[in-house]
C-alpha cells in the first residue's frame, strides 16, 4: 500500500514521539517540573517540617540572603576555588600538545631493552629507598614513575593519554576518600613527599602544611570581613589543598580528550611554514597552538566556570563538612546544609535560583567578550 | 538482525531481567504479622534484638533499615508520609527536638507508664533525653515523652594499666581525680615518637561539653529564649579547652588526632591507640569494650603464637595483652562531678501506619530480655535502671573488666546533656558552633581576644536565627509568647524579622 505525503509525515511524526515521548515525560516531571516548582519554593516559606503552614513570602528569602553574611562568605570561597580554572585549562593544553603525536619507538626490539632498563634501575632505586628510615612512601612514588615510563616505552602515548584520563572515569568518592589519607599531617603521602624538601632547607617540619585542618590560604592576606575567617590566615590550607586534587583530576580529563582532537585538526602546513621561518618549539606553541584552539579553549572555559560555580558539594561532604571554619563550604554545599540540615526549602531554593543568576550572567558575559577573541 | 529485531531482543532481554528480580527480591514470609521497620544503625547485635523481639511478639515482625538513619533521610520519607515505624535519635546530634519539632514523633507520655517504659523506669539523669518541651493545644508549656533509650551512656576514663605500669603508678589514676591530676598524669605519660603516630599519648577523646558542664556553662538558657555561648562561663570553658590541646598536651591537636583516622572512624582510632599502649587515658565507656576485647583476643593470640615459637623466652618479651581499668572523669578542684550523657533512643512515627505495634517495640526496650541482650554484648547501658546492678552487669563479663562495669553503673547519676531550644534547629546551632571549635582545635596561639570574639560572634549568629524564626513562624511565636507568660527571658533581638 502506498502511502501518501502528508499521512506518511503524519506517520513518521507518530513513531518520533513514540520514541521521544518516555523521555520528555521524563524531563518534564524530573527536570523542567522541578525547576519550575524550585522557583515556586523560593518565593515561599516551604520546611520540610510538617508542622510548618505554607506561607507566600515574596521576595524575603531574596531579602534575607542578600543581608546572610554565611551567603557572601560560601560565594568567596567559591569563587576562590574557580581560581584553579585557568590553571588546570592551561595544564590540559599543555598536556595535549605533548601527547597529541604518538611517540611509541618504531624498533620494538629497542622498545624492550630501554624498559629493561629503565626496570632495573627503578628496582634499585625503589629498594634503595624503601630500606631507608621512612622512605616508603618515596619507594611508593618513584616505583609509580618507573611503572609509568616503562608502560610509556612499551605502548608510547596512548599509554599516558589513559593514566592521565584514569581520574575521569574513578568513582569521585573513592578518590576523595583517596586524597583524604594522602593529606593526613601526619603520615599522608603529601607530607611524606615534601619533608625531605624542608629538611633540606632547614625548615622545621613544625612547618609542614596542614592541609585539611588549616584555614590557612595564598589569599590570607586580604582584609577580608572577620565572618570570612582570613584574618592572619595567609599559607597553604584546606582549600589549596581541594585546588590541587581538581587539579589532578582536571588536568587529563575531557578537557585533554577535546584538546587533542583540536590540535589534531590545525592544519600541518602551518606548522611547516613556521619552521621554514626559523620558529622554536615554544614560539609555534604560541603563536599557532594556542589561537588555533581559541574556540575549544572557549567551550571548556564556559562548560569550566560554569562547573566551577556548581561545584564543592561532593568534596564538602566527604572530605571536610564545609570545614575547617567554614572556609570550604561552596554555595552548592550551603543549598544542601540550608534545605536539608537547617530544613528551610524555599531559602535554599533561593540560593540555587540567585546561583543560577550568577551563572547565567557570567556565561553570557563570556559569550559577549569572550567569543571574539575565538574568531580568527 | 535488522534494528527493529535488535530492539526486540533488548527489551525482551529487560523484561527477563525484571522477573528474575522481581523473584529474588527478599521478601518474608509474614503471615499475616504486623511489618514493622526501625531506623538504626546496622550494628550486628541488632539482629539478635530483632529475633527475641519478633519471638516475644508473634504478631509483629520488625525489620531494621540501616540506611535511612541520616535526620534528613527522615524528615523527607516522613513529609512524604513514607516514614519508618520506629526512628532513633541520637542524642549526642540532639536530632529530638527537630523531630519533635517537625511533628513526626509521638508523644508517648500518656502511654507509657502504663506499657512499661515511663520516666519512672528511666534514671533520673536519663530522663531528660527522651523529653521535649512542647506547646500544649491549651497553650501550656510541658515537658513530654517522645523516646525511650535503646541504650545510654556516660563517659568515664578507660586507663592502659601497662602504661600506667611503666610511668610508675601501678595503682592507676586517683579514682576522684580533679583537672589538675588529670594534666599532670597527661603529661608524664606523653613520650615523643618520630611522627604523630608513633607518639605515646597521656590521654585523648575529650569532646568540649564536658568542659561547659564543668565551667556552669550553658548553650541556651532553661527557656531555650537565649543562645548564652558568649558568656563568661562558655568563653572559660573553651579557653580550657584549647589550653589542653596546646598548652598542657592532654588531648592530640587535630593533626594528631587525624593520625588516627585510617583506623576506624570515631573513637576507633583511640581504641587501637590505647590498645596498642600508645594512650594511656581514654575517654571512653563501656561499649568501647566490645572493640577492646577484640583488640585483646588478637593479642592473646599473638602471644600464644609468641610463646609456641620461643617456649623458653622470657615472657617479658611476649606481646603483651590489654588490661584495662577504669576510673571516673576529672572534675574541677572542689567542684561537682559531671559527665557527658549519650544515648541511642527510639521513638514512634506520629504519622506511623502501625503505631500501636510500634509501642510494643518501646515496652521491648524497657524488658529484662533486651536489657541481656545488650548485656552479652557489653553494648552500652540499657534505659531500664531495673538493671543497674553489678549482678547484672556481671553475668557475661570477661576477667579484669570490674572496674569498667562499675563505673559504667556510678557515672549514671552526674550524667548531664546538652541543651537545646525550641527555636532554631540544632543542626544549625551544631554548624555555628563547629566554626568555632575548628576554629580554636586549628589555632595554636589563639587569645583570649580572638576566643571572645568568636564566641560572641556565634552566639550572635544563633540568637539572630533564632529571633527570626520565632518573628516569622506563628507556631513558634506562640510558644514564645507562652513562654514569656511563665517568666521566660525575653530574645535579644526582638526587631529582627
Amino acid at each position: 500500500m502506498k502511502l501518501k505525503g502528508s499521512e506518511r509525515a503524519r506517520k513518521n511524526l507518530l513513531v518520533a514521539m513514540c520514541f521521544l515521548l518516555p523521555n520528555l515525560i521524563g524531563f518534564l516531571c524530573f527536570t523542567a517540573g522541578p525547576i519550575v516548582l524550585s522557583l515556586f519554593m523560593s518565593f515561599t516559606n516551604w520546611s520540610l517540617k510538617p508542622a510548618v503552614e505554607l506561607e507566600f513570602v515574596a521576595l524575603r528569602n531574596y531579602a534575607d540572603l542578600f543581608a546572610d553574611m554565611d551567603f557572601w562568605f560560601y560565594l568567596y570561597n567559591t569563587f576562590y576555588f574557580m581560581l584553579a580554572i585557568p590553571i588546570t585549562i592551561f595544564g590540559s593544553l599543555v598536556l595535549a600538545n605533548v601527547l597529541v603525536d604518538d611517540m611509541l619507538l618504531k624498533r620494538k626490539a629497542l622498545r624492550i631493552k630501554i624498559a629493561l632498563i629503565l626496570a632495573v634501575v627503578g628496582a634499585i632505586s625503589v629498594i634503595g629507598c624503601a630500606v631507608q628510615e621512612s622512605g616508603a612512601d618515596w619507594a611508593l612514588f618513584l616505583g609509580i614513575i618507573y611503572f609509568a615510563a616503562i608502560c610509556g616505552v612499551l605502548f608510547g602515548t596512548s599509554t599516558y593519554r589513559t593514566m592521565f584520563y584514569i581520574p575521569s572515569f574513578a568513582s569521585g568518592v573513592a578518590t576523595i576518600v583517596l586524597w583524604v589519607q594522602i593529606y593526613n599531617p601526619s603520615y599522608g603521602l603529601a607530607n611524606s613527599v615534601i619533608s625531605p624538601f624542608f629538611d633540606l632547607f632547614g625548615i622545621s617540619l613544625e612547618h609542614l602544611p596542614r592541609w585539611l585542618t588549616s584555614t590557612d590560604n595564598l589569599l590570607g592576606f586580604l582584609p577580608l570581613p572577620e565572618h570570612f575567617n582570613n584574618k592572619d590566615a595567609f599559607g597553604i590550607g584546606a582549600r589549596e589543598a581541594i585546588m590541587i586534587m581538581g587539579f589532578w583530576a582536571g588536568i587529563g580529563g575531557n578537557n585533554m580528550i577535546m584538546y587533542i582532537a583540536s590540535i589534531a585538526n590545525i592544519p600541518t602546513s602551518l606548522y611547516e611554514a613556521a619552521d621554514i621561518d626559523g620558529a622554536g618549539k615554544l614560539s609555534k606553541f604560541w603563536n599557532i597552538t594556542v589561537p588555533s584552539v581559541a574556540p575549544t579553549t572557549f567551550f571548556i572555559l564556559i562548560m569550566a566556570i560554569i562547573g566551577g560555580l556548581q561545584g564543592g558539594f561532593e568534596t564538602a561532604k566527604i572530605m571536610t563538612l564545609g570545614g575547617p571554619a567554614g572556609i570550604t563550604t561552596t554555595l552548592s554545599y550551603y543549598i544542601y546544609t540550608a534545605g536539608f540540615e537547617d530544613l528551610r526549602l524555599g531559602y535554599a531554593a533561593s540560593v540555587a535560583w540567585v546561583l543560577f543568576a550568577i551563572i547565567f550572567v557570567l556565561t553570557l558575559i563570556n559569550w559577549k567578550y569572550g567569543n571574539r577573541q575565538t574568531e580568527i | 538482525m535488522s534494528p527493529r529485531q535488535f530492539v526486540l531482543v533488548v527489551f525482551g532481554a529487560l523484561v527477563a531481567l525484571s522477573v528474575v528480580a522481581w523473584l529474588s527480591r527478599s521478601n518474608p514470609d509474614l503471615e499475616g504479622r504486623v511489618p514493622l521497620i526501625w531506623t538504626t544503625d546496622p550494628n550486628p547485635a541488632r539482629d539478635l534484638q530483632l529475633q527475641i523481639f519478633n519471638e516475644m511478639n508473634p504478631d509483629c515482625f520488625v525489620t531494621v533499615d540501616p540506611d535511612s538513619g541520616d535526620a534528613m533521610k527522615i524528615m523527607v520519607q516522613c513529609s512524604a508520609n513514607m516514614g519508618p515505624d520506629m526512628i532513633d535519635h541520637i542524642y549526642y546530634d540532639t536530632t529530638l527536638q527537630t523531630y519533635v519539632d517537625a511533628g513526626i514523633l509521638l508523644d508517648v507520655t500518656d502511654v507509657a507508664e502504663e506499657l512499661g517504659f515511663g520516666l519512672s523506669t528511666l534514671a533520673e539523669t536519663v530522663r531528660p533525653l527522651v523529653m521535649s518541651r512542647v506547646l500544649t493545644e491549651d497553650g501550656d508549656i510541658e515537658w513530654r515523652q517522645f523516646t525511650y533509650p535503646a541504650n545510654v551512656f556516660g563517659q568515664f576514663i578507660l586507663y592502659n594499666k601497662d602504661v600506667f605500669r611503666a610511668i610508675g603508678m601501678p595503682e592507676g589514676p586517683p579514682p576522684d581525680m580533679t583537672w589538675e591530676e588529670f594534666i599532670e598524669i597527661a603529661q608524664s605519660i606523653n613520650a615523643p615518637g618520630s611522627s604523630p603516630s608513633t607518639r605515646r599519648y597521656g590521654a585523648a577523646g575529650l569532646t568540649y561539653e564536658k568542659l561547659m558542664f564543668d565551667a556552669g556553662a550553658h548553650w541556651f538558657n532553661e527557656w531555650g529564649t537565649v543562645c548564652t555561648l558568649d558568656s563568661e562561663e562558655a568563653i572559660k570553658a573553651f579557653r580550657f579547652y584549647h589550653d589542653l590541646i596546646y598548652k598542657f598536651k592532654a588531648e592530640p591537636t587535630p593533626e594528631e588526632q587525624k593520625s588516627t583516622s585510617s583506623s576506624g572512624g570515631w573513637g576507633g582510632g583511640y581504641m587501637t591507640w590505647f590498645g596498642e599502649g600508645r594512650l594511656g587515658m581514654l575517654w571512653g565507656a563501656r561499649w568501647m569494650l566490645i572493640r577492646l576485647r577484640q583488640i585483646q583476643r588478637e593479642q592473646q593470640k599473638a602471644r600464644e603464637e609468641w610463646f609456641a615459637k620461643n617456649p623458653n623466652g622470657n615472657p617479658e618479651d611476649a606481646p603483651k595483652v590489654l588490661e584495662i581499668g577504669a576510673v571516673h572523669v576529672p572534675r574541677p578542684e572542689g567542684g561537682p562531678r559531671y559527665t557527658l550523657f549519650n544515648a541511642r533512643c527510639t521513638g514512634v512515627n506520629a504519622q506511623g501506619k502501625h503505631i500501636e505495634d510500634s509501642l510494643k517495640f518501646l515496652s521491648y526496650l524497657a524488658t529484662r530480655e533486651y536489657a541481656e541482650v545488650l548485656d552479652i554484648e557489653a553494648d552500652s547501658n540499657p534505659g531500664n535502671q531495673a538493671f543497674y546492678n553489678m549482678d547484672f552487669f556481671m553475668q557475661n563479663a570477661l576477667p579484669g573488666e570490674d572496674d569498667v562495669h562499675r563505673l559504667a553503673i556510678e557515672v549514671i547519676p552526674f550524667g548531664k546533656t546538652r541543651e537545646s531550644s525550641p527555636f532554631v534547629p540544632n543542626a544549625t546551632v551544631n554548624r555555628s558552633i563547629l566554626k568555632v571549635t575548628d576554629k580554636i582545635t586549628n589555632t595554636p596561639n589563639l587569645t583570649d581576644a580572638e576566643l571572645r570574639n568568636l564566641m560572641e560572634k556565634c552566639a550572635y549568629e544563633i540568637n539572630l536565627t533564632l529571633a527570626r524564626n520565632i518573628n516569622r513562624e506563628p507556631r513558634l511565636k506562640r510558644f514564645y509568647e507562652a513562654m514569656l507568660k511563665e517568666g521566660a527571658e525575653p530574645i535579644k533581638y526582638e526587631d529582627v524579622r
